[in-house]
């Protein structure tokens, strides 16, 4: 056989005879790993011996392709790389022993980087998931194992979709099939949270991030995916801590209010106890009008009603319950308020006036929670007044507006003395007080609810008198729980 | 003074509590009128009626308390009961230092403001005919002549003729003939008498 002149070729070359001894190599092997004619070829490499290779060779040397063995190496420099030795069998006739005609590529770098690779993928804290187009699992690292409870082989080379709950389960195809159709990305690139499934059945809250690797006509997908159950237990923990606390609010606030409260379930029981006496008296002179009874009757079951209206109002009111969100129309929840404010308010003599924007746009609130704050600052108001035996007049104001076109503001203003400048840093300050009762808690109750709300709390003095609270609520937003 | 019969006068901002009263009232027959605020009832009173005054403490506006004191600035001698709520006991005891006739909580039992209505329309009508007394007193008083006037204060007092006569320089005859006249115009028909007209007329001066 001739062979073409190879010391031309760029990768190093040699040819073996049936022993494995060398009997050619070209000008580049030379340059690289010096001269090695009538060695065994096999000792110039690490990771393979004659055994294995002969077995190997036995059994390769039927088919076409060339037999490809991978192994590190020491060159002349004395620096180990790593080649793709690719071993074609050359025949001189049927029976003879074949002799080998090896080419090598070099593939240190791409070894090297793909070890550094790896590494990365390995030690990375968040999972890691590689995906080919159709969504089957290529690659899943350790962390991926972890957060799933999946070892590598139980989900490579299948869908990723057995890691997701209904519904994206399902729709997952018609997302990647969208994807692919339109070139929209809805998640690639941008990331959000959603839930995945573990090995167990368990949903677990997570923040996903999808990269697309374009290589060439092959796309494949990496799903990097971290984990944020303790993260989501303690917004719950924060969450849960503020509904107590507002909770514990509403029930003080209800505690300082009694006298006007059962002030106000006595009107109706008062006018209750009468008709039922008067009805009776009626009876016993023998001579009772039905007409009157009736009368009579119908409105001691008004009263009732409205007892039993005022009651279920407190409930509401003071009933500890889970922070309920619902868009709401803010003048409406302080129209249904005032019922409550003003039984408090006429007890020391005092009006509320409303003067309520009935056009703003709906906020997404807990209205127990909204009313809270707002009956707060009312009673702060009343306090205040009530401080100056009412020196300045007797009105409160509530207002509520639109502010710029995302935010609406609610404000109380009072007649008092106003807010003394020595007191305005300590206002929110849990546990101070200015008041000879209560405990302190309420500005700072009410700014966590509007916090939790994603809106502000706080005040002014007003240019004559007394001083104005005012919170703010985004519109139709979430709040940072 | 009007010849209607005494009124009960109820004043509570709350309608339903004014309007079950004025049914209790209704069904013992006893004439009532309700006012929704102090200065509605202000508005329309009428000094010389008879009657009673049912009055809530505290109310929006002019309270209960305020009600009272105007009237007591009019010399309006209505009698009041006050009713109260839960913790309005130190302004009932208020109310009552400056001459309430009682008060009573919501809620209450029928007969305990029924006996106080009653209670308030005797002591009305036992003022007005003290008044009504008093004011014929001294009209009786204020016809005597100057020296009779001076023999009335001295008699009453329990000064003898004899020593009426000595302090007057008139003789005892004459004293005499001046008291007699003083009895007639004073329709006193014992020296007793006598006395308790200068009394009245004194404690009703202070």
């Amino acid at each position: 056989m001739t062979l073409p002149d190879t010391n031309n070729l760029p990768f190093p070359m040699f040819i073996a005879n049936a022993d494995g001894v060398i009997t050619y190599v070209n000008a580049t092997w030379r340059r690289t790993f010096g001269d090695a004619q009538d060695q065994p070829w096999v000792n110039r490499f690490h990771d393979l011996n004659m055994a294995d290779l002969n077995a190997q060779w036995h059994n390769h040397r039927e088919g076409e392709r060339p037999l490809k063995l991978r192994s590190r190496c020491v060159d002349s420099a004395g620096l180990q790389r790593i080649f793709d030795i690719h071993c074609h069998p050359v025949l001189e006739s049927e029976n003879d022993p074949a002799r080998i005609f090896a080419t090598l590529v070099e593939v240190t770098d791409e070894v090297q980087s793909q070890a550094e690779t790896l590494a990365i993928l390995e030690t990375a804290v968040d999972a890691i998931i590689l995906m080919d187009e159709s969504g089957r699992i290529d690659a899943f690292n350790k962390a991926a194992s972890r957060m799933f409870g999946y070892a590598p082989e139980e989900v490579l080379g299948k869908p990723v979709t057995m890691l997701m709950p209904e519904p994206h389960r399902s729709k997952h195809e018609a997302y990647v099939a969208r994807y692919l159709a339109t070139g929209e990305k809805k998640i690639i690139g941008v990331g959000r949270e959603l839930e995945f499934l573990t090995k167990s059945g368990k949903r677990t809250p997570c923040y996903l991030a999808v990269s697309e690797i374009d290589q060439g006509s092959r796309r494949r997908f990496t799903g990097i995916i971290r984990d944020l159950s303790e993260q989501q237990a303690a917004r719950e923990a924060l969450t849960d801590l503020r509904e107590r606390l507002a909770h514990v609010g509403r029930l003080s606030t209800m505690g300082e209010m009694t006298a006007s409260i059962a002030h106000e379930i006595n009107q109706p029981l008062t006018a209750i106890s009468i008709y039922a006496q008067s009805s009776l008296k009626l009876l016993d002179r023998g001579d009772a009008d039905p007409g009157k009874l009736r009368n009579a009757l119908e409105k001691l079951n008004t009263q009732s009603l409205r007892a039993g209206a005022i009651i279920e109002r407190i409930q509401r009111f003071a009933r500890a319950q889970e922070s309920q969100r619902e868009l709401a129309q803010v003048s409406t929840l302080l129209t249904d308020l005032l019922k409550l404010a003003e039984s408090d308010a006429r007890l020391h003599d005092m009006q509320i006036q409303l003067d309520l924007a009935d056009d703003l746009p709906l906020v997404l609130c807990d209205p127990i929670q909204v009313q809270q704050v707002a009956l707060n600052l009312i009673r702060n108001a009343i306090d205040a007044m009530n401080e100056i035996h009412c020196a300045n007049g007797r009105a409160i104001v509530i207002r509520t507006e639109a502010v710029e076109t995302d935010t609406i503001k609610v404000s109380v203003s009072d007649q008092g003395p106003g807010v003394a400048q020595n007191q305005t840093d300590l206002l929110f300050t849990p546990f101070h007080t200015t008041k000879k009762e209560g405990m302190g808690m309420g500005l700072s109750i009410c700014r966590s609810i509007i916090a939790g709300h994603g809106g502000e709390l706080s005040f002014t003095n007003n240019k004559d008198v007394g001083a104005t609270f005012y919170f703010t609520l985004p519109v139709g937003a979430h709040g940072d729980e | 003074m009007s010849s209607v019969s005494p009124t009960v006068f109820v004043v509570d901002d709350d309608e339903p509590v004014r309007d079950a009263i004025a049914m209790l009232l209704d069904t013992v027959d006893i004439p009532c009128e309700t006012f929704p605020s102090a200065q509605a009832f202000l508005d329309g009173y009428d000094k010389s009626r008879t009657g009673c005054l049912v009055l809530d403490i505290r109310m929006p506006g002019m309270s209960g308390l305020e009600l009272q004191e105007h009237l007591l600035a009019q010399r309006a001698p209505v009698p009041i009961i006050f009713i109260t709520g839960h913790g309005d006991i130190p302004m009932a005891v208020e109310a009552m230092k400056r001459g309430a006739l009682d008060f009573i909580r919501k809620p209450f039992r029928d007969q305990e403001l029924l006996d106080r209505v009653q209670e308030a329309l005797a002591t009305d009508e036992a003022q007005r005919a003290d008044n009504a007394n008093l004011e014929e007193m001294r009209t009786r008083v204020a016809s005597l002549t100057p020296r009779e006037r001076e023999v009335f204060e001295r008699v009453a007092d329990g000064q003898a003729n004899k020593v009426v006569a000595i302090e007057l320089g008139i003789s005892e005859r004459t004293v005499e003939i001046h008291r007699s006249q003083v009895m007639q115009k004073t329709a006193a028909r014992t020296l007793a008498d006598l006395v308790r007209i200068k009394l009245t007329l004194e404690r009703a001066e202070t």
